[in-house]
């Protein structure tokens, strides 16, 4: 994921055009060494287990890695190893970068200097950005003060991020939340969660990125905002939402979901706080509002 | 193979749900949006099975479920909703469901969920 923020720091200081980013990470993706791969590679999973395991990822909110323990197709030792060496790995960028001619190691070290320096990381920020920890990453970024609201909201921003990159797009780069008092839309597919906490959570976006989202999500070429796209992010935050409840339940917290319910071109005001994160993808940008 | 009734809000939902049930070889005989809905067309269609979501207008899963099995004590219900929590969960089967699948949902879990509630005594 830190490949992603440095790519995009690329761009803006304009060192590649958006073309040769491109091309450099369609080359990173080639090589880029997934938990699998070194399982298999290291000979401790078939790739039999490995399909399985990534069949029982699209059904269940958890990592490779704890299913396949859970499963019993790797210690924790054996996990344990496999992280490390797929943290080493996380250099491709860089790598590519440099072999490709586009930077010489000085220029590559400078930038890497320049981008911690002006996205305003420390050390140890910088290692967390590098450590491909996705929550980690999300929590890095919720630059608040952690009261317990901001805990929630923290929580349900990492969930999101991973249900986007498991259902819908892998290159998502999450920016820094803000809170606001009223906040405006084009497209809205909104949520109410009841019962012990309540929250109006909801997904935003302008009429292509609605439609990309929706058309990936239902499987199916969607060519604009329509019943079954409305109806296709509904589901996805039906889901979303599902999971957080699921996962609040397990810690004594007890709420339930009213019907998503689609809106446009409005204006939601804000409870007690009004939280907004925007969310780069691969073909837009979307803001998951979280007002409780 | 079975007659079956799907009621869900989602169109999306209902759309992958008959996908994979026609391709299990199951008749899908009626599609409902809410509670309500299903309670009329599970008078008219009689159906052998109901696929049953539980976030839905108007009349929710659980109360839908109720009134099911009121009308026949014998109704197959398979609960399939995003909500996973265990106490929802508990109480549809309680309540007399014969399954509950948690969305996102795979082709092999709805078919194997489906025909387990078929073979139940």
């Amino acid at each position: 994921m830190f490949n992603k923020y440095f790519g995009n720091y690329i761009l803006t200081r304009k060192i590649l055009t958006p073309g040769q980013l491109k091309q450099v990470l369609s080359k990173q993706a080639s090589i880029r060494v997934k938990l699998g791969i070194l399982a298999i590679e290291a000979g401790v999973m078939t790739s039999f287990q490995v399909n399985r395991v990534h069949k029982l990822q699209t059904l269940q909110d958890r990592r490779f890695g704890e299913i396949a323990v859970s499963e019993g197709f790797l210690t924790e030792g054996m996990l344990s190893e496999l992280l490390d060496r797929q943290k080493t790995s996380q250099i491709t960028l860089g790598q590519i970068l440099v072999d490709e001619g586009l930077l010489d190691y000085g220029e590559y070290e400078s930038l890497l200097a320049d981008y911690q320096k002006d996205a305003g990381f420390s050390d140890q920020e910088i290692q967390i950005l590098k450590s491909n920890n996705t929550d980690a990453i999300v929590s890095l970024f919720i630059d608040m003060e952690k009261t317990g609201v901001v805990k929630l909201f923290s929580e349900y921003i990492e969930l999101f991020v991973r249900n986007i990159i498991r259902f819908i797009d892998r290159d998502v780069i999450i920016s820094k939340p803000y809170q606001a008092d009223t906040y405006c839309f084009k497209h809205y597919a909104g949520q109410q969660i009841t019962g012990d906490h309540a929250i109006s959570t909801g997904i935003s976006a302008d009429d292509p990125v609605f439609t990309k989202f929706a058309s990936i999500y239902a499987q199916e070429s969607l060519t604009g905002v329509d019943e079954m796209a409305r109806d296709a992010i509904g589901e996805f935050m039906n889901s979303q939402n599902g999971l957080f409840v699921s996962n609040l339940y397990h810690k004594n917290i007890n709420c339930d979901l009213a019907p998503q319910q689609y809106q446009t071109n409005s204006t939601i005001e804000k409870r007690n706080q009004l939280f907004v994160a925007p969310c780069e993808l691969s073909f837009g940008k979307i803001e998951i509002v979280f007002n409780i | 193979m079975a007659n079956i009734l799907i009621v869900d809000d989602s169109g999306m939902s209902r759309k992958k749900l008959k996908t994979i049930l026609e391709n299990g070889s199951h008749t899908v005989v009626g599609e409902a949006q809410d509670g309500l809905e299903g309670i009329e067309q599970f008078k008219t269609l009689a159906p052998d099975l109901v696929t049953l979501d539980v976030t839905m207008p108007n009349m929710d899963g659980i109360s839908c479920l109720e009134s099911l099995l009121a009308i026949d004590e014998d109704a197959r219900v398979v609960m399939i909703s995003a909500l996973g929590k265990g106490d929802t969960m508990l109480e549809a089967l309680n309540l007399g469901a014969a399954n509950y699948i948690t969305k996102p949902f795979e082709a092999e879990q709805v078919l194997n969920a489906i025909s387990d509630a078929l073979n139940m005594d």
